[in-house]
């Protein structure tokens, strides 16, 4: 993570990649809305969580805080575009519990696990926490009967994710490597 | 841990890859227990609509039936029971887990609808008008 994050220079390059990543998550949870997975599988509502690839892949291409900023832009901005203060709230958790995974097993990437394994922890911190925004807006601890049906799905969720994250990852590191400091 | 190997350098799985959805799955079967087992009970049941976490309405579930529930926020649900089944048949909410949860029948079993803040819960007779849900 750090070698890869050195061969970037400058912050100012680091930001204006912050923002085209920022940019291209909002694109792609635009897009996935179109993508009707939870009505295909009798769970409406439940999303591949496309936006995660592009956190992910900022984390370990930029560094923690540019990945930060990336889903933090990409919540604030599409709630205020297209989503109410209710949806905010719900990504916002679901965004922090997510993060927060991805923060906490970042050092051991490619050392104990990948980014599959990386990816299902996060979707599935994701849904806990849309759970838990939901249990705290309706101040009612039952709306946890969702909880295992959203665990089982960030499985195959967090599997596509990761995998798209670790192919995205391994070609920018690699372009970067052919372009000796890219 | 390197367990499987592509190519020149590439790994695709990792120990923590197998542990991660190993301990996922495991979670959701444990949390779907504690639900499972905290809503055993015997009785009579009847299915109550809740609003924040004041009693709506209740219906009884031996009674087939499709109601209209409108929330304090303006969606509106449609509720049916038939043969012992209850289920959100529509809602006018926008994420629709509601409907998606498809027919509860046991005690303690719910549907929930944030959006709407309405939860749908079936109980058994001695406990209407308790609001309390222990998980765990």
């Amino acid at each position: 993570m750090i070698s890869s994050s050195a061969k970037i220079p400058s912050p100012a390059r680091r930001i204006a990649y912050c923002g085209v990543f920022a940019a291209a998550a909002m694109i792609v949870s635009y897009l996935e809305s179109f993508i009707p997975v939870g009505q295909l599988i009798g769970v409406p509502g439940l999303k591949l969580g496309l936006a995660n690839i592009l956190v992910a892949v900022a984390y370990f291409s930029l560094g923690a805080s540019y990945a930060a900023s990336v889903s933090l832009v990409r919540i604030v901005i599409s709630s205020l575009l297209f989503g109410s203060v209710t949806s905010f709230v719900f990504s916002l958790f679901g965004g922090i519990l997510s993060f927060t995974v991805l923060f906490l097993l970042g050092g051991q990437y490619k050392k104990s696990i990948g980014l599959i394994g990386i990816s299902v922890l996060s979707a599935a911190a994701h849904n806990t926490g849309q759970i838990l925004a939901a249990s705290l807006v309706m101040s009612e601890i039952s709306v946890f009967i969702y909880l295992p049906v959203l665990l089982i799905f960030s499985v195959p969720c967090g599997g596509i994710t990761g995998t798209v994250a670790e192919i995205t990852l391994s070609l920018i590191t690699g372009s970067r490597k052919n372009k000796g400091n890219g | 841990m390197r367990t499987k190997k592509t190519g020149q350098k590439k790994t695709v799985f990792y120990i923590g890859d197998i542990i991660s959805v190993a301990g996922v799955l495991l979670l959701s079967f444990l949390v779907w227990s504690l639900f499972f087992l905290s809503g055993k009970g015997d009785g009579e049941t009847v299915v109550v609509i809740e609003g924040g976490s004041k009693t709506v309405s209740e219906y009884d579930l031996g009674h087939d039936g499709v109601y209209q529930i409108t929330s304090s926020n303006g969606h509106i649900l449609t509720l049916e029971i038939n043969d012992g089944n209850v289920s959100v048949t529509s809602s006018t909410c926008d994420n629709g887990y509601c409907v998606g949860m498809g027919k509860i029948n046991g005690t303690g079993e719910t549907i929930v609808c944030a959006p709407a803040k309405i939860k749908i819960k079936i109980v058994s007779d001695g406990e209407v008008g308790q609001n309390d849900f222990i998980v765990g």
